[in-house]
Parts: structure tokens; sequence; C-alpha cells
């Protein structure tokens, strides 16, 4: 079959790889509609996580249709339209129990590598490295779907494949960022990041009953869709003084809530910042360019919480932690824990209140993957996520 | 197919992939975690009823080389599993590796009912640079803090 691997850092080809098979008995096996892009993904891409070989399989965010069942799956059959959660958690340890889902004590085949980094393995993800599992990824024809009835979930008629791709991944994120960090009635919340995430943390805090979202970007056309479609007010940080308008908007105050959704790879309106992050960065004296993250956490209230939602790896330099400490700051991150939100989501969905498929502004066929990522990676044509349609 | 600025960032990918390698691994004759005799534990989201008092199968296939511990875990939080290497501080590191295997193993079959394997057959593609990392994941489940 085909499908979009890794070669190399910033080097992506379409070829031919081994047809997935039931492996376990909870398995399934998924013919692939649908599979986007996602900003994590080029961390990867770039070799900023350091844990791909050449040859493994991209994509972590789709849709399918069931083609084969494992012999113990109980909630699936073949010809079902399932969108899968892009962690692989066993839904029984502790952690799955908790609701905590990307901690999964059993979803990760290599735990030894985030044990030795992280302190503990988190569960697997699909096309992430193989210190997340290994697993190939749904940039293919057919991908492996573990754990089957605790990550793929039906979805209902009438939802389009445009929409509901994005359960698995962007939609289900952003609520994690929005609902763990307790975003609560009547709170302003900040969000960094107008991409698929950043978004959907948007919309979710508006759900959970923010009285006000406000998402913070600098490309005008990811923040025209902020306003025209969220429905969230946008700030164009290259614009505009980010701190002066978040006193403004909140009585002086700061958000009650801020949601980082960049990541290890964030700009910054301080071009001296952005420049001191990239040469530790390239140097590998630190992993991450934490812009987002510490602007996040300084302008936050006091007593406030941070939710840390883009993808870090391992070490972040010139940490705030004196502003942390200080005004009494909660501060938390997580993976997705889609399992737990995925079905609030597809009902959101279906009811029309949850809204997606303007993210995908480049729908391409698999055999453009490389072009995609290209597309995606410099912000051409105004792209927000591409996504691939395998045989298409 | 895209391809910029490889040189740099190849090449601290893969020195990053060996210190990990290396880190992972666990050289020298004691592992990084001090003596192999240590207690490696791992808990079980099962009350200990359901896990009963007997070694589980991955671990009772080590025979006398393992000697194991079975308690309640805290707070409803399941039950311990530990294991210790019977054959003192300077057992083979073989048998070590082979004990965290069965602990994870035990785990997994008593919480899932099954192991989940790694994808197979995979489409890498060997290459110097990404030898480490192989390295590491061909002992994926022996390493690591546990």
């Amino acid at each position: 079959m085909k499908a979009l691997c890794w070669e190399g850092v910033n080097s992506l080809a379409v070829r031919d790889v081994p047809e997935p098979r039931i492996q376990n008995r909870q398995d399934i096996v998924v013919k692939v509609r649908l599979s986007a892009t996602c900003g994590s993904d080029l961390h990867l891409v770039g070799g900023y996580i350091p844990f791909m070989q050449r040859g493994d399989v991209l994509g972590h965010e789709f849709l399918g249709d069931v083609v084969e069942v494992g012999s113990e799956v109980r909630n699936h059959k073949v010809g079902d339209r399932v969108v899968v959660c892009s962690f692989v958690s066993c839904g029984r340890c502790w952690y799955c129990r908790q609701g905590l889902y990307s901690c999964c004590d059993n979803g990760n085949t290599n735990p030894a590598i985030t044990e030795s980094m992280w302190g503990f393995a988190p569960g697997g993800v699909y096309g992430y490295s193989h210190a997340l599992g290994g697993f190939a990824g749904s940039h293919a024809d057919y991908v492996r779907v573990p754990y089957a009835d605790q990550g793929a979930f039906t979805v209902p008629d009438g939802i389009s494949d445009e929409r509901a791709v994005f359960a698995s991944d962007a939609a289900p994120t952003g609520w994690t960022g929005a609902e763990l960090g307790e975003v609560r009635p009547g709170d302003v919340v900040a969000v960094w990041g107008a991409g698929g995430v950043g978004q959907m943390a948007a919309r979710a805090a508006m759900l959970l009953g923010a009285e006000r979202v406000v998402v913070i970007d600098r490309y005008d056309y990811r923040l025209r869709q902020v306003e025209q479609v969220i429905g969230a007010e946008a700030l164009n940080y290259e614009r505009t003084d980010i701190g002066s308008e978040l006193l403004e908007r909140t009585g002086g105050r700061g958000p009650d809530v801020c949601i980082e959704a960049v990541g290890m790879e964030a700009h910054s309106a301080s071009r001296a910042q952005y420049l001191y992050d990239q040469v530790k960065q390239q140097l590998r004296l630190q992993t991450e360019r934490p812009s987002a993250l510490r602007e996040a956490i300084h302008h936050c209230r006091k007593g406030g919480t941070v939710f840390a939602l883009g993808v870090f790896a391992a070490l972040s330099d010139k940490f705030p932690m004196g502003a942390v400490m200080n005004k009494g700051l909660t501060l938390r991150g997580a993976q997705q824990h889609g399992q737990r939100f995925i079905p609030r989501i597809l009902a959101g969905m279906a009811s029309g209140e949850i809204v997606t498929e303007h993210l995908a502004t480049h729908v391409l066929p698999l055999s453009e993957g490389p072009r995609g990522y290209e597309l995606f990676k410099d912000k051409k044509d105004d792209c927000v996520r591409a996504v691939f349609r395998p045989g298409g | 197919m895209i391809r910029r600025g490889v040189g740099a960032a190849a090449a601290a990918a893969g020195t990053a992939g060996a210190l990990v390698g290396r880190a992972v691994r666990g050289d020298g004759p004691a592992g990084r975690s001090g003596a192999r005799d240590r207690w490696h534990a791992v808990t079980v989201n099962l009350p200990p009823a359901e896990v009963g008092t007997a070694p589980p199968g991955p671990l009772a296939a080590l025979g006398d080389s393992v000697a194991v511990r079975i308690e309640p875990a805290p707070g409803g939080k399941g039950t311990e599993l530990h294991a210790r290497l019977t054959g003192g501080p300077n057992a083979p590191a073989e048998q070590e590796r082979a004990l965290r295997a069965a602990l994870r193993e035990a785990k997994q079959r008593l919480e899932t009912g099954e192991v989940l394997e790694p994808t197979r057959p995979g489409s890498t593609e060997p290459t110097p640079l990404n030898a480490p990392l192989r390295l590491v994941t061909a002992h994926g489940r022996e390493e690591g803090r546990l």
C-alpha cells in the first residue's frame, strides 16, 4: 500500500509499505478516508523529536472504515465509519480509569525511552516516533488500530468526513486544555495559537461557559477564522501590544485561564527573544522555543491557571518560575485525553455547536503528501491544515 | 519530496538518539538504578483478590531467579507486584532485562488480557544514523526506570 513516510530531517516521500494486519485480538484495521496534518508533526519532520527512523509512516489524526476486526472487539464491525483517537490507550489501567487516557500505562510498546526522558511513559500515538510506541501512522491506505473498543468511535450519520476527522485530535486536544484548565462560567480565557488546536480550545472554552475568549496569533487568515467561525475575539501580536490589550479586556485583572496551543517551535513579538531561543534550540542547548508559554504565564491573572497544550519535548530555558510561584498560578499540561471527550465532541458536531471543516483548507490526495506538509509548514496559500485522502 | 537544511539537524538528531540509547541501555555492572537485586514494581489496576497470591505467568516463568511479593496498593489503586533477582547485586544484566519485561507483561495481561505488539512488519529502513534507536526499541520493554 501507499504511505507518506519520514525519510530524514525535512524529507518526506510517498512509498510502498507493508499493509497492516490484526496483531492483537483487540485490534481493528481501518481503511483511511481522511488523515490530517498536525502542527505537532512538524516537530518530527524537522528533527526536533529525534526518535524517527527512515521509512516511518506519519499521521495520527484520521477517520475511515473498519475493514477487519480482531476476535475480542465488541463495539465495531466491518463497514463502520470510525474516527480514532490519536492516542493508543488501554482503557483499563489506573490512569485510563481516571480519565487520563494519554497517560496510559499499556499503550506504549517502547516505554524505556520516555521513562528515561520524563520519568514515566505516557501512552502510544500513531505515527509519532518510536518514543511513543512506533505505531505506523495514518497517512496511508490502511492503519492498524489497537484497543479499538477504547479508541475508535463510530461517527453518527450526518457528520461529514471533513468535520469528523478533527474529532480524532484537534478537537479533543482543545477540549482537554479547556476542561483540565478548569474554565468556568464567567471566565476570561486567552488562547495562544490560532491553529486547529487553538481554535478548538477556544470553542471548548466558550461551550464551557467562558464570558470572553481571546485568541492570539500572527496570521490574519487564521484569526479571521477565529472571529468568523469560532466566534471568539482575535488579536494579532505583530500589530498589537498583547499585554495592554489583555489588561484592558479583563479590567486590569488578566485572563483567568491561559491556554498555550503553540508548543516547542513558537515565534514571538520580541525579535531578541525569538533569536535567543532559536540559537539555543539549534545548538541543542534547549529543546524548545517556549516564548508563548512564557507569555501565557506572564499575562495570567494572580491565582489563575496556565495550561500547556502545545507539544514540548524536554527542556525549556528561561522558564518564569518566579511568576508561577509568586502569582500563585496553577500550571498544568497534558496530551489529549480524547477517549474521555470524543463522544461529547461528536454530539456537538452533530448538533452544529462544534464546526471544524474550515480547518481543512487543503484536501489533497495522499500522493501529494510532501507538498501538503510544505503548504502547512510554510503557511502557504493560507493553509490551516492539509488533509490527505488516500486513494484520492 | 521536500528536503532542506538536513546537515546540522540530522547530526544533532543522531547524537541525541545515541545519547538516549546509552542512557536507556543502562551500561555498567549494576545498571543506572543501583544494584541489580533491588525490588522492581508495577501496580496492577485490579483488586488483590483478582490478582491472586501466586506469581503471574510471565514472572513464574523466570523460576527461582526471581522473588515475588504481592500486596495491596494504598488508596484503592489496585495491587502492587514486586519482583527482584535472587542472584545478588551482580546478577547478569540479561536477567534484569527479563525481569522488567516480565513485570510489564504480567501487568498488561492482567489488565487487558494480552500484550500489545509493536507494528510488524514495520516500514523502517535501517541506516547507520538510526542504529542506536533501533537498539533501544529492540529492548523497549526490558529497560527504563522500572
